[in-house]
């Protein structure tokens, strides 16, 4: 593999990845400020076999408190298997985010399984528009293109649209990304095909519409990725396709309308206050239902807001919000705005004693989840009340 | 000739800005960052998308447009110089 890094000058420079790493005990807490910083860091410690956890950069208090509270003095982290190489942490509804251990089998299944799903196709080049802090950048961003091998890895800290277009100008390229590109790429007036290219998105919202007017434009395949942190990859969808195809490993079941999966990428264990062993099947929050070999997505059960591979409850920003001095009550909604790129937004609707900055809802709200980037907006009513099935209504 | 208050104005509607009034945006406030307004990565795709949609100007790499984007004033600044081009 080539790993080609694009600096903010526009220079592009071939990165040798031959650092070596003397493996020590314990965990490494990797935090960087750069993806070239990352990948250099990352490369060395995976392939000496040391234990990594990932920090966001944008969320400090994580790493403070696992600086405080050393991850080896939990209880139960005796019972991780031998082979767990990496700690990603995403956020839990219980106001502070949760770690999700994965072992290196875990990783290289889902590595393999990826490559079967693209064994078809003639790739050269992959382009990474992603973080790698998150399991979606470090598996497909990095793993895969490593386990691919003959190819050349593109990354930068930003792209815009036209870069992504030029880049890929001579065909058979990968470009993991998110649904923001894919909506921008569409909305663009260029119109030049990307040859025998895939253009791989994470399971933000990405509409059908978006999805068939870039196929459209670009002659393009587009996959689409389901699953989450604690899962790993659970199923997989290309351009319009309503139904979700399990990975080759995955099986799928419901119970209660819900996803149940039992998967060798699941993580055996999660971090919390102390070391959880994950049961499977594994059951998550989507709604399904089971058709051919596969499940169409009906929605999610509870008011669940999953952002960059944060996963955040809306009635646990509501108890955040309310210990404001200011705040009576308060109203959290997940709203898709599907025309801009950013389609989730979040809604707060507040009972106040007076009016509120959203500096101060937003310095709030990241005390417990770091920097929250998805936008929101507020409004303000006379009056928030429960009705008779003890749901919160507004009264204007 | 593009006044800076529309090019104010499209940025609060494209980037749906929606507590934000023209002025209160300051010709020299930064676009970007934790001072200023405060935009990031995403904000900067969705302006390249208004100042094609809305100006008919395209920025076409990162390097330019964290130069472009510093302002609305240097923002104003390229979508007249590339009109008058």
């Amino acid at each position: 593999m080539i790993f080609e890094y694009i600096d903010t000058s526009n220079t592009r420079k071939t990165i040798s990845l031959d650092n070596k790493y003397n493996k020590e005990d314990g965990w490494y807490y990797l935090q960087t400020e750069s993806k070239l910083e990352f990948i250099e860091k990352f490369i060395a410690l995976y392939k000496s076999r040391q234990k990594i956890v990932l920090f966001d950069p944008k969320h400090k208090q994580l790493l403070d408190f696992y600086t405080q509270n050393n991850i080896n003095e939990f209880m139960g982290i005796e019972n991780l298997s031998l082979d767990t190489k990496l700690l990603f942490f995403t956020s839990g509804s219980s106001g502070f985010p949760v770690g999700a251990f994965k072992t290196k089998q875990n990783l290289e299944n889902e590595v393999k399984s990826l490559c079967e799903v693209l064994s078809q196709r003639s790739i050269k080049k992959v382009i990474v528009t992603v973080p790698f802090v998150h399991i979606y950048g470090i598996l497909v961003g990095l793993l895969l293109p490593l386990e691919l091998r003959d190819i050349t890895l593109v990354v930068k800290e930003d792209f815009l649209p036209y870069e992504i277009i030029e880049e890929t100008k001579d065909g058979n390229c990968l470009v993991v990304t998110t649904p923001v590109f894919i909506k921008a790429l569409a909305k663009l007036s260029e119109n030049k095909p990307i040859e025998n290219s895939l253009f791989i998105s994470s399971t933000a919202p990405l509409s059908r519409e978006d999805v068939v007017v870039f196929h459209e434009k670009y002659n393009c395949d587009v996959m689409q990725l389901f699953g989450s942190t604690e899962t790993g990859g659970i199923a997989y969808k290309f351009n319009d396709n309503i139904i979700w195809k399990p990975l080759k490993g995955v099986d799928i079941a419901t119970k209660d309308n819900k996803l149940n999966v039992v998967s060798p990428f699941v993580s055996e264990y999660l971090l919390t206050n102390c070391i959880q062993k994950i049961p499977q099947p594994y059951q998550t929050e989507d709604i399904v239902t089971i058709q051919e070999d596969g499940f169409i997505l009906l929605g999610r059960s509870n008011k669940l807001i999953k952002i960059a591979g944060k996963r955040i409850s809306a009635l646990q920003i509501e108890k955040i919000l309310e210990e404001i001095p200011e705040v009576t009550k308060a109203i959290v909604e997940l709203v898709y705005k599907k025309e801009l790129l950013r389609s989730e937004q979040i809604v707060i609707t507040l009972e106040t004693s007076q009016k509120i900055d959203k500096k101060v809802l937003k310095e709030k709200i990241s005390e417990y989840y770091g920097v929250i980037t998805i936008p929101f907006q507020v409004k303000y009513v006379d009056k928030i009340n429960y009705s008779s099935m003890g749901k919160k209504v507004v009264f204007s | 000739m593009v006044k800076i208050e529309e090019v104010k104005q499209k940025i609060i509607e494209g980037l749906n800005l929606e507590d934000i009034e023209v002025d209160e945006i300051e010709d020299d406030m930064a676009l970007f960052g934790d001072e200023g307004l405060g935009l990031d990565s995403v904000d900067a795709i969705e302006l390249t998308l208004v100042l094609e949609k809305e100006f008919g100007v395209k920025i076409t790499n990162m390097a330019d447009a964290e130069n472009i984007f510093a302002s609305s004033a240097s923002l104003t600044k390229y979508i007249n110089d590339e009109k008058n081009k």
